[in-house]
């Protein structure tokens, strides 16, 4: 299985190579986006500076670091984009392939369809969870459009992964899945929930683009509990499904509302356990969650991932190899993981 | 301006009255949800006797919810009935294209922008946030999807912040509207099912009344029925585009 990996920063490339990332996907947010929308539109779901690069010249720089080394490179744009954007996006494509990318993840059906008809041929598209494909029809229906690989969505059982995995290699489509990092309570491709800031984070944020070797070693010295708890907060005041709401009813039905919108579980999300069936399905691509991640983080998980499938040469029982890897989790992370990313 | 009932149950037709000529039936957001032969089969004869149009309405799949939907579709087929079937899933789109019933396109996939906070924007830069009226499948490339699919019909919510319809040159591009409630967002794991969302379903969100949601910073309250999150617009439609020509009324969500 091959790791897929984010990256934000241009200087990163190094160490999340070196580390063993297999693939990278990133995101470029132009001047011209940001200056269009600030934070109003997100070009790729991710509206921070610090979790893109800033320019194609900076992604050429990645692609030329990653080609002797055959790692491929991706370019996010798993948003869905308004007409007056169309435009921008399509230049936008045409930029990235000038630099070289290998292609581009998709979430909009339409977009899969434009760039088959106008770009070259050789450019792969892999279709986004964003995109939610549940069932064998549409898997076939991806790869009637003219797909390269699939990424499933996190809300899967393990049942219907495997038989999904199964169609997609019948029908000739690479396969990937999320294993680490933040997850979602609702199926992310249907949610319209606005992911907004305000603009006093915002200028945080951009300070941050400029300095996060500064804030990686300050966060270090700051206990796991608050690093937690600020993260929830952050969560909380800008993200609609994590909002703390008020509700009535009984107290059995305020319960089961406040154990549905509990935020707690979705961070330190994982898959990595199910490593062991993903080897079995034949999944051929694990992607790690987080283009917004400081790169200890990147490359804490890259680390994760690669003793995590080592693992599997001597794996045992699954009920063995999930007991290693909650103990790896809390040695690579020192803290427990969280909710699990699929069904099982 | 064709009138049409969207109903999830067949005692709601007791809301129909002579102004609707279209009958909607079915579900959007739960496959569990789907209706089964026999109650498809009931909703057929009002149908049928009240000499209305029929627009079966389909959710977002998984593969038993596609099994489903495929059961229906050759029911549809072998009674001979024509229907419009609304589809939010694209592998039930690939399933029309191959049973020959007419798709339309339903609100999950037409990508609208539905939190009602963008409403209370930074109103001193509009044109900062005027994308946010617009609906993702009519952009360029989304129209020429359309038109190569065979795709004439559209659904979409009534926003907050109004909604701003780029038809342009899809001649032959309808567009029904939705109300009076707005879907934000939905997944499949219910409130019923405690985080299992495979476990079985006595589909409690059709007996018990939806959750009300409250927060300081939302200008509406929400509702919680299941696995969607929604409101109720009140706010009147502040659209004027000849392409709308169906009002589709929910009684309830």
């Amino acid at each position: 299985m091959n790791i897929v990996c984010p990256l934000s920063r241009e200087d990163e490339i190094a160490g999340i190579i070196s580390s063993g990332a297999d693939e990278i996907y990133c995101g470029v947010l132009p001047d011209a986006w940001e200056r269009s929308y600030i934070d109003f539109a997100s070009i790729d779901r991710r509206p921070y500076p610090y979790a893109c690069l800033s320019d194609y010249q900076q992604l050429g720089n990645v692609v030329n670091f990653c080609r002797p080394r055959k790692i491929p490179v991706f370019l996010t744009v798993n948003e869905f984009y308004a007409d007056s954007q169309f435009n921008q996006i399509t230049a936008h494509l045409k930029k990235a392939a000038q630099s070289g990318v290998d292609g581009f993840i998709v979430a909009d059906i339409s977009l899969l369809a434009w760039i088959r008809k106008t770009m070259a041929k050789n450019l792969k598209v892999h279709v986004s969870g964003r995109a939610n494909i549940l069932n064998s029809q549409a898997i076939n229906f991806l790869k009637e459009m003219g797909a390269d690989r699939v990424i499933f969505p996190r809300q899967l059982t393990l049942e219907e992964l495997k038989n999904l995995s199964i169609c997609a290699q019948n029908t000739g489509l690479e396969t990937e899945v999320y294993i680490l990092n933040l997850n979602c309570r609702f199926l992310d491709g249907f949610c319209t929930f606005y992911h907004k800031k305000s603009a006093v984070t915002a200028k945080l944020l951009r300070l941050r683009a400029k300095n996060s070797g500064l804030e990686e070693g300050l966060l270090s010295l700051i206990p796991d509990y608050f690093r937690k708890t600020a993260q929830k907060k952050v969560l909380e005041n800008f993200f609609g499904c994590c909002m703390p709401y008020t509700f009535n009813g009984t107290n059995e039905n305020k319960r089961a509302l406040k154990n549905y919108l509990n935020l707690e579980p979705l961070l330190n999300a994982c898959g990595a356990c199910l490593l062991y069936q993903f080897e079995k399905f034949k999944i051929s691509h694990v992607k790690i969650v987080g283009r917004e991640n400081l790169t200890g983080r990147k490359l804490k998980d890259i680390s994760f991932l690669k003793e995590a499938l080592a693992l599997l040469k001597h794996k045992g029982s699954f009920e063995e190899y999930a007991e290693r890897i909650r103990a790896l989790f809390i040695r690579i992370y020192a803290t427990k993981c969280g909710s699990c990313y699929y069904k099982f | 301006m064709e009138k049409a009932l969207f109903i999830l149950k067949s005692e709601d037709l007791s809301y129909w009255d002579v102004s609707y000529s279209r009958l909607y039936f079915g579900s959007e957001f739960c496959q569990n949800l789907i209706p089964g032969i026999s109650q498809t089969d009931k909703i057929l004869e009002f149908v049928y006797r009240h000499k209305l149009f029929f627009s079966l309405v389909t959710p977002y799949c998984a593969e038993e919810g596609i099994k489903k939907v495929e059961k229906l579709l050759k029911f549809l087929t072998a009674a001979k009935i024509e229907a419009e079937v609304v589809f939010n899933d694209f592998g039930t789109f690939r399933l029309l294209k191959e049973y020959k019933f007419l798709p339309v396109m339903g609100r999950l996939l037409t990508k609208q922008n539905r939190d009602p906070r963008i409403s209370l924007f930074n109103l001193k830069q509009p044109q900062k946030w005027e994308h946010l009226k617009e609906c993702a499948m009519l952009s360029q490339g989304a129209k020429e999807f359309l038109k190569d699919n065979l795709i004439n019909r559209i659904e979409i919510d009534n926003l907050r912040q109004g909604i701003k319809l780029n038809t342009g040159l899809l001649q032959e591009l309808h567009v029904s509207l939705f109300l009076p409630f707005c879907f934000i967002t939905t997944g499949r794991f219910c409130v019923f099912k405690n985080d299992n969302f495979d476990a079985s379903c006595q589909k409690e969100c059709q007996e018990l009344a939806e959750t009300k949601l409250h927060h300081k910073a939302m200008p509406v309250e929400l509702s919680l029925k299941g696995n969607t999150l929604y409101y109720r617009n009140t706010q009147p439609v502040k659209i004027k585009d000849r392409t709308v020509d169906r009002l589709v009324w929910q009684p309830r969500f």
